[in-house]
């Protein structure tokens, strides 16, 4: 029996996913289940995964599709993760925080009602937080070394679920882009608050976009840049 | 007046109260056949066009009535729905001619208007529900069901075609789902006037407007990969649901006989000072038919997203598209001052106001390593003529570039005195597979 914490066994499910993120397979019409999703926001209890900060002796981009192995019976199987960055599992009853200006906790509640995958990297001013959505969005996340949530991008197929990753900023960039007149399809919403800055772009099957605080940006780190 | 919201758009760049007037709406884009005519007329309004089955007009005008007057640069069709297997139909017009996405999408209160009623289409896996959609855009979302039409343009069919219903009306019971409206900023666009149409006509690179993280997301859909829904319309609850790629929203133009593997836009020059309208023709088929070849038009193969590379000063923007739907070349050149919104216009920021025209240039590269340079012009909003519904030389700013890369939008200005074609992203296309764009001056 194939061990599912392996590289290779990873590395197959992570490559399976992007197949089926950039829509390039053609699979056919005949997966559809009879069974349904159900999912309209979180759900009351998720499961968090827990990365470990500090990632430099293990390799970051293997940890991937995990969640869906690993159940409460395997926290034994801690120091197997260990090498894969994943320091632990634990449940919690309710999603804490989470947004931008949330804190990195935050980032792995993003990550759980997203359905998604989350790998991190420590850089030198700030964290990086990747997570890549069932359609194969990539959302990053930026923390600032305290671990606040500074700024974040995505781009794919399908637009994140900006109400989870804005947070608390979601109600002013709601009411900034209603107060926009629609001369027509740019297909573009730009915001350029004091507070909050926002670049919503693309057409159908390629979304981009980008947010951040400006305020919360540390000394030194280019908005631009970010990767 | 029909063009109250274009006024109030226009009245703080043109300063003076009588700024234009007159136009009207199109009432008269009913025929699916092609004029045939050419050259310019006397009243600003130039045409030029083929002729065949499989060929239909496309027109720059006011767009409807509903729309107050709609903006500029938006080309219209119109397109006939029929209960499937009969000849129960009715004529839609002004339905926006979209190359920047993919399906048939009609107003509910344009199909209510027609007298036509289309079945909601039921979900194969629960018959006491039917499928809607939330489809995202970058500013918002339009939400309603999904129902089956045989879709007729001029001589091409698209039997049993998917179409989605934006239910500007709330004629459907099932109310948008809190997934839905959590996307983008939660912007509702379901109106005549969020497109200035009665409808859109996807004609874009992809067959299927979501693709196979529809069709395979299983008991797991959830927003983030799905944005079919199954609602329950008696107690008002919605669910997302796997929609197999044939029954997804589709390109209508892959399911014709044959004129199946892509579109031609064609449309006739606008002098850069712009003019009342144009009309030029949609055509069916790429190099399927005597008047849809290729000839020495410049091919640039596109990316899986449907994008490919523009250079322009120097900023090599990754995402590059040609969207009939967007009515400006939208590009970020932090040197091109914006026009000034006002209370009154509280839009014009989104549009380019250089103290005299520019003379620009853009270099396009496909996948495929060809690479064609285009020259175009940004003239001022503020200098448009408020009764000039075509205008080749408006733009306005994108998104700055970053790391994340960024994107040249070539609206509909670039059509103008251009074939442009547009291939299917599963289709072969004289020859080369799609997804492509190509274009030749006409």
């Amino acid at each position: 029996v194939a061990n599912p914490w392996s590289e290779s066994a990873i590395e197959r499910r992570l490559h399976g996913n992007r197949l089926e993120s950039v829509g390039k397979s053609r699979r056919g019409g005949s997966q559809m289940s009879p069974a349904r999703g159900s999912t309209e926001l979180c759900h009351s209890e998720i499961r968090l995964r827990i990365i470990g900060r500090n990632l430099s002796s293990c390799d970051a981009t293997k940890v991937g599709s995990l969640e869906s192995y690993v159940k409460p019976s395997n926290f034994r199987s801690a120091p197997a993760l260990c090498t894969l960055g994943l320091i632990g599992t634990v449940w919690l009853s309710a999603p804490a925080a989470a947004h931008l200006g949330g804190d990195a906790d935050s980032v792995a509640v993003d990550s759980t009602m997203m359905h998604a995958q989350l790998r991190s990297t420590p850089m030198q001013s700030y964290q990086l937080h990747e997570i890549t959505t069932a359609s194969g969005t990539q959302v990053h996340e930026y923390a600032t070394t305290q671990g606040t949530v500074f700024a974040l991008t995505w781009q794919g197929p399908l637009p994140p679920n900006l109400r989870q990753l804005f947070g608390s900023y979601y109600a002013r960039y709601q009411s900034a882009a209603a107060a926009q007149t629609r001369p027509g399809m740019h297909r573009a919403l730009i915001i350029a608050g004091p507070d909050l800055v926002v670049q919503s772009t693309g057409h159908l099957r390629a979304f981009r976009g980008r947010a951040y605080i400006p305020n919360l940006v540390p000394a030194g780190v280019t908005v631009a840049d970010l990767p | 007046m029909s063009h109250r919201y274009r006024w109030i758009v226009l009245l703080g760049l043109c300063a003076l109260a009588g700024c234009g007037g007159g136009g009207g709406n199109s009432g008269s884009l009913g025929s699916a056949s092609s004029s045939g005519s050419s050259s310019s007329s006397s009243s600003g309004s130039s045409s030029s066009g083929a002729s065949g089955s499989n060929v239909v007009a496309l027109v720059v005008g006011p767009g409807p009535a509903a729309a107050n007057g709609g903006t500029f640069n938006i080309p219209y069709t119109s397109v006939t729905l029929c209960n499937p297997g009969t000849t129960t139909c009715a004529v839609i017009a002004n339905v926006l001619v979209d190359t920047g996405s993919s399906g048939l999408r009609i107003m509910a209160s344009a199909l209510q208007a027609s007298g036509l009623a289309l079945p909601n289409t039921v979900d194969p896996n629960n018959a006491s529900n039917s499928i809607a959609e939330c489809l995202p855009f970058a500013d918002g979302y339009t939400w309603g069901p999904v129902t089956v039409a045989d879709v007729r343009m001029n001589g091409e069919l698209a039997s049993s075609l998917s179409v989605n219903i934006i239910d500007d009306d709330s004629y459907y019971a099932a109310t948008v789902p809190t997934s839905c409206t959590s996307i983008n900023s939660s912007t509702s666009l379901n109106s005549v006037s969020a497109f200035e149409a009665n409808g859109v006509l996807g004609v874009g690179t992809f067959d299927q407007d979501c693709g196979t993280s529809c069709a395979g997301c299983g008991s797991s859909c959830n927003s983030n990969s799905d944005i079919y829904y199954s609602c329950n319309i008696a107690t008002n609850s919605c669910a997302f649901t796997p929609v197999s790629l044939t029954a997804q929203i589709r390109n209508p133009v892959a399911l014709f006989a044959s004129d199946n593997n892509g579109v031609i836009l064609e449309l006739p020059g606008v002098p850069t000072t712009g003019q009342t309208g144009a009309s030029g023709s949609l055509i069916f088929g790429i190099a399927t038919q005597s008047n849809n070849g290729l000839g020495s038009a410049t091919v640039l193969t596109a990316d899986g997203d449907g994008n490919f590379i523009t250079t322009f000063n120097g900023q090599m923007l990754d995402s590059s598209f040609i969207d009939s739907g967007s009515n400006g070349f939208f590009f970020a050149d932090s040197s091109i001052p914006a026009c000034t919104s006002t209370t009154q216009n509280p839009m014009a920021n989104q549009f380019y106001c250089p103290s005299s025209p520019l003379s620009l240039q853009a270099t396009n590269q496909g996948q495929n390593g060809v690479t064609s340079t285009v020259q175009f012009e940004i003239t001022s909003l503020s200098s448009l003529n408020g009764t000039f519904y075509a205008s080749p030389s408006i733009g306005g700013p994108a998104a700055p570039s970053t790391a994340l890369g960024s994107y040249f939008d070539f609206g509909l200005p670039f059509f103008y005195g251009k074939n442009v074609y547009v291939a299917i992203d599963d289709k072969t296309a004289s020859g080369t597979p799609g997804p492509y764009y190509a274009y030749i001056a006409n």
